[in-house]
């Protein structure tokens, strides 16, 4: 029995690219491809790689954000895909969001005091008074004055927001939060004042986290586990200090290598990638990656790698393995 | 609210709207009080001109045509609100449906929408007043089903464009019920182009209520109505030019005081909608 | 080295209805020839609209310059008519963006409008300006350049579309290239190919630039000197190895710990407490004063000089007065 508490297996999200003059469905972006992770309680996993790679998507098909076409989620055991609309959404008590966008996630018309109660009403039949308290202390929690309740969110600077909008995600004691990208848009200062807060109400809260970025050092920073995404599919995984130290998949190293670094005339040799990431419409046959991988070989084209272990937990899919 | 009328008195286009429109309602409001006589009495005088006794003149049947003006408003106005009402209501309610759940609901509401809209709206409002019968309430149901495409549309753009906000899916993600979604987090937020629609609905009613009057379809003589002393003025313009002047002068006074106001609510509420029909 | 731009005492002023604010103020700062010269700070601190001045970009109204010089190879620019301005933009001095795909026209080719930019400022005739583009396209390395000038700017990536504005603005061969943000919309693969290319071009062609970004890791990557902004005051400047190494300014100090403690696992970060004032909330002192952790007294109401505490390193701090 493994102690996941959460498991995605072989999870696929494609969206139909509607045609023609019946909007038939003409083909299929395949924005996620065969992802398999789990994440142990308390623990962060974080899906890296560039845009378009298919982690929102995954992040938002866990959460049945958007309905997937194939694979399972197991929370705590159970397959959350096997839900009906209205169980799903008692669920989602338990399994909470935090967006990029700090200045489109919040309602602009609803005082923070309503943005943070919303969701213990929607959830639970509490007085007006222990709500009242509830939000005062998640308030203060992430770092808030309680004589902010009767602003409007845009009356905020973008960290605060952000703060607002983890609030709001974490008043109904989740288990599981999905963090998708939730400091890229601030601040170079400010960022660091979020991750340090995610991390402490992770460890207060004894919240697992599945974290979305493309920012290496902030995911080096805060997980406990990384899934290197490319094109849909997940191309190498592994813990995270066995990740960064031990890359295996050539598109992680290059990841890695593409990094600008901190020590000025230093420059190390970096790896170039050539080309852009191809279409998830029209991703290349074989490895996804062929097309820009110099370790390219004949088999690359044609033949789909497998995932390998290498090390206990860290598998990588390329053929040089 | 209060932030909008201060909004409004500082643009100048606001500002005249909004006096013009006022002057219309008080007019309609004070009807008894403001007109001089009973607007379907008839004097011997006929076709009077304009002199101290009849500021405006009588017309061919020598009724006081300022009193008629003053209770035409009162028409123009009830048609107006009640209609406006009729078509925003109904507008509203398919717009969130069609925009929110989209797939077949969003086509079947769009497709009937569609086939309304295919109409010229006045031929349209002909057609359904030729049904029903020519009266007040059927021409205010006339003029209300004819705005409802108009709502419909507007609304479910809208909801579409704020439903792809994050604060939306944030809102489901959190688990929140589908019809408090529509009402907490989509309403208020496109309330403000509903808002501007609405008030430039206000003149195109008018001006259609005017039109069918006219075309002797609308309200029924003694009646008084703008549309229907045009009519009347009709066969006796170069006698009494002054029974056709001044209802003209009311109904390009008043539907000009709702463009301006629109216009300017547009510009306040929503800069984004500015060259939107 | 010889001095190519040197912008003195520069302040630009917000005009409203209410009131005036100075967005940037008393800036003051030299870019060498083949230098690159890095403008680095979070949003809001005045880093674009400095740029902007420079080639007279500014939204006026609402934004002016309220006095100060800026001075290119002798010529002062900002009394130039926008006629003779116009022959030193994308000629003399050339600016790319941050959006490629905003910053190009969607209804021309990338070869018309890279075209476009030569018939402003030469007289080569149309099959030289053929060969010309073909031949800047490869510059940039950007692969099939025959194919790609009759292509139009949606069917390119991000990543090409940023190439092709580099080509635009570098075809011209300007002594000074302005590059706002170039690769904070592009992923991290495609900037490493831009930063790469970027450094290139500056090495064959001896392309002046300066890169305004609000990441720490492009200015190490790039540049020779950079000028910290924070709140419309350059805070500090220093050749890029003491900003990193030896930085003076408590807010480079912060900036640059909290950058650089990134990455080791689950440590807490330092942070540089408080929000990054808005324009209309700036005190009288030091705009650092609110966040500050060495703050005293007479930072308050007074805001520091601007001044050379050792060769190259200027730092705007009242900290370093005291010693003198």
């Amino acid at each position: 029995m493994s102690s996941a508490l959460l498991k995605v297996e072989n999870l696929k999200k494609y969206f139909p690219i509607k045609g023609g003059v019946f909007n038939k469905t003409v083909g299929y972006v395949k924005a996620v491809e065969q992802v398999d992770f789990e994440v142990n309680k308390k623990e962060t996993f974080s899906l890296v790689g560039e845009s378009g790679c298919g982690k929102s998507t995954t992040g938002r098909t866990i959460l049945r954000l958007y309905e997937p076409t194939e694979g399972s989620v197991l929370f705590n055991g159970q397959n959350i895909l096997d839900y009906d609309k209205e169980q799903m959404r008692k669920m989602r008590k338990n399994l909470q969001m935090v967006f990029q966008n700090p200045y489109n996630s919040l309602n602009p018309r609803m005082k923070i005091a309503k943005l943070l109660s919303e969701p213990i009403y929607t959830h639970e039949a509490y007085s007006k008074k222990e709500v009242d308290e509830k939000v005062n202390n998640m308030l203060e929690k992430v770092g808030l004055s309680v004589k902010y309740k009767e602003r409007y969110a845009h009356q905020f600077s973008g960290g605060q927001r952000q703060r607002i909008s983890i609030a709001r995600a974490l008043i109904t004691n989740p288990s599981l939060v999905v963090a998708d990208e939730p400091v890229s848009a601030l601040d170079v200062s400010i960022q660091s004042q979020i991750i340090n807060l995610l991390m402490k109400l992770q460890d207060e809260l004894e919240l697992t986290y599945i974290f979305i970025s493309h920012d290496l050092n902030v995911v080096k920073h805060i997980s406990t586990n990384v899934g290197v995404m490319y094109l849909g599919k997940i191309v190498e995984k592994a813990e995270t200090e066995e990740l960064f130290s031990n890359p295996c998949h050539p598109y992680t190293k290059a990841l890695l290598s593409a990094v600008p670094s901190l020590k000025p005339n230093k420059k190390k040799d970096r790896i170039i990638l050539s080309g852009d990431v191809p279409s998830p419409a029209n991703p290349p046959d074989g490895c996804h990656f062929h097309l820009r991988c110099k370790y390219a070989m004949e088999k690359c084209k044609h033949e789909v790698p497998i995932n390998k272990e290498v090390s206990k937990g860290h598998t990588v899919a390329c053929h040089l393995i | 609210m209060k932030n909008i009328i201060i909004e409004l008195l500082k643009d100048k286009i606001g500002r005249i709207g909004l006096i013009g429109v006022c002057i219309v309602i008080l007019i309609a409001l004070f009807a008894p009080v403001i007109a001089p006589y009973n607007p379907t009495e008839m004097f011997p005088q006929i076709r009077n001109e304009p002199v101290k006794q009849f500021i405006m003149g009588t017309d061919n049947y020598g009724r006081d045509v300022f009193s008629r003006i003053v209770y035409g408003a009162r028409v123009s106005i009830i048609v107006g609100l009640i209609s406006v009402g009729i078509g925003a209501s109904l507008g509203i309610i398919l717009g969130l449906l069609a925009g929110y759940f989209e797939g077949w609901i969003d086509n079947i509401i769009m497709r009937i929408m569609d086939i309304l809209f295919a109409f010229p709206s006045i031929l349209l409002a002909l057609a359904i007043v030729s049904v029903l019968g020519p009266d007040l309430k059927n021409t205010i149901i006339a003029i209300g089903v004819v705005r409802i495409p108009v709502f419909t549309r507007t609304v479910r753009a809208e909801v579409l464009s704020v439903k792809s906000q994050e604060y939306v899916t944030s809102a489901r993600s959190i688990g929140v019920k589908d019809n408090k979604i529509i009402v907490r987090h989509i309403l208020p937020n496109i309330l403000s182009p509903f808002i501007v629609q609405a008030t430039l609905s206000l003149s195109s009613a008018i001006l259609v209520e005017a039109s069918l009057s006219f075309l002797g379809l609308g309200i029924q003589p003694p009646d008084p109505s703008w549309g229907s002393m045009l009519n009347e003025s009709r066969k006796i313009m170069e006698l009494a030019p002054w029974t056709a002047i001044y209802p003209a002068v009311a109904i390009i006074l008043t539907i000009l005081s709702f463009n301006l106001l629109g216009d300017s609510l547009r510009d306040i509420l929503d800069p984004k909608l500015k060259n939107v029909e | 080295m010889e001095e190519l731009l040197k912008i003195h005492d520069l302040t630009i002023e917000l005009r409203t209805k209410k009131a005036r604010y100075n967005l940037v103020e008393n800036i003051d700062f030299t870019v060498n020839e083949k230098e690159a010269f890095g403008i680095v700070g979070e949003s809001g601190c005045g880093k674009s609209i400095t740029a902007y001045s420079i080639i007279n970009l500014l939204s006026t109204p609402p934004l002016y310059i309220k006095k100060g010089s800026i001075n290119f190879k002798g010529k002062e620019l900002t009394n130039l008519s926008s006629k003779e301005m116009r022959k030193i933009r994308g000629n003399e001095i050339s600016m790319i963006f941050q959006e490629p795909m905003t910053a190009l026209d969607p209804l021309f080719t990338i070869g018309e409008q890279l075209k476009e930019v030569m018939q402003i400022h030469t007289k080569l005739t149309d099959k030289e300006m053929d060969n010309k583009v073909i031949e800047t396209l490869k510059k940039v390395e950007i692969p099939r350049a025959e194919q790609i000038v009759n292509d139009y700017p949606h069917q390119l990536s991000g990543g090409m579309l940023q190439r092709v504005m580099i080509a635009i603005s570098m075809i011209n061969n300007p002594k000074l290239l302005i590059a706002d943000e170039p690769t904070t919309a592009l992923d991290v693969t495609i900037q490493a190919q831009i930063l790469d290319l970027m450094n290139g071009l500056k090495e064959k062609f001896g392309t002046s630039i300066i890169m305004i970004t609000h990441d720490l890791g492009v200015i190490s990557e790039t540049c020779d000197r950079v000028a910290v902004f924070y709140g419309g005051h350059v805070v500090e400047i220093s050749d890029v190895e003491n900003i990193f190494e030896n930085s003076m300014h408590p807010y480079t100090l912060g900036l640059v710990k909290s950058v650089s403690s990134l990455g080791q696992k689950r440590k807490e970060l330092y942070t540089i407490p408080g929000v990054v004032p808005t324009y209309d909330q700036m005190g009288i002192g030091c705009r650092f004063y609110d966040r500050c952790v060495k703050k005293m007294d007479i930072c308050k109401n007074k805001v520091p000089p601007l001044k050379e505490y050792s060769k190259g390193h200027q730092c705007r701090c009242w900290l370093y007065e005291e010693v003198n």
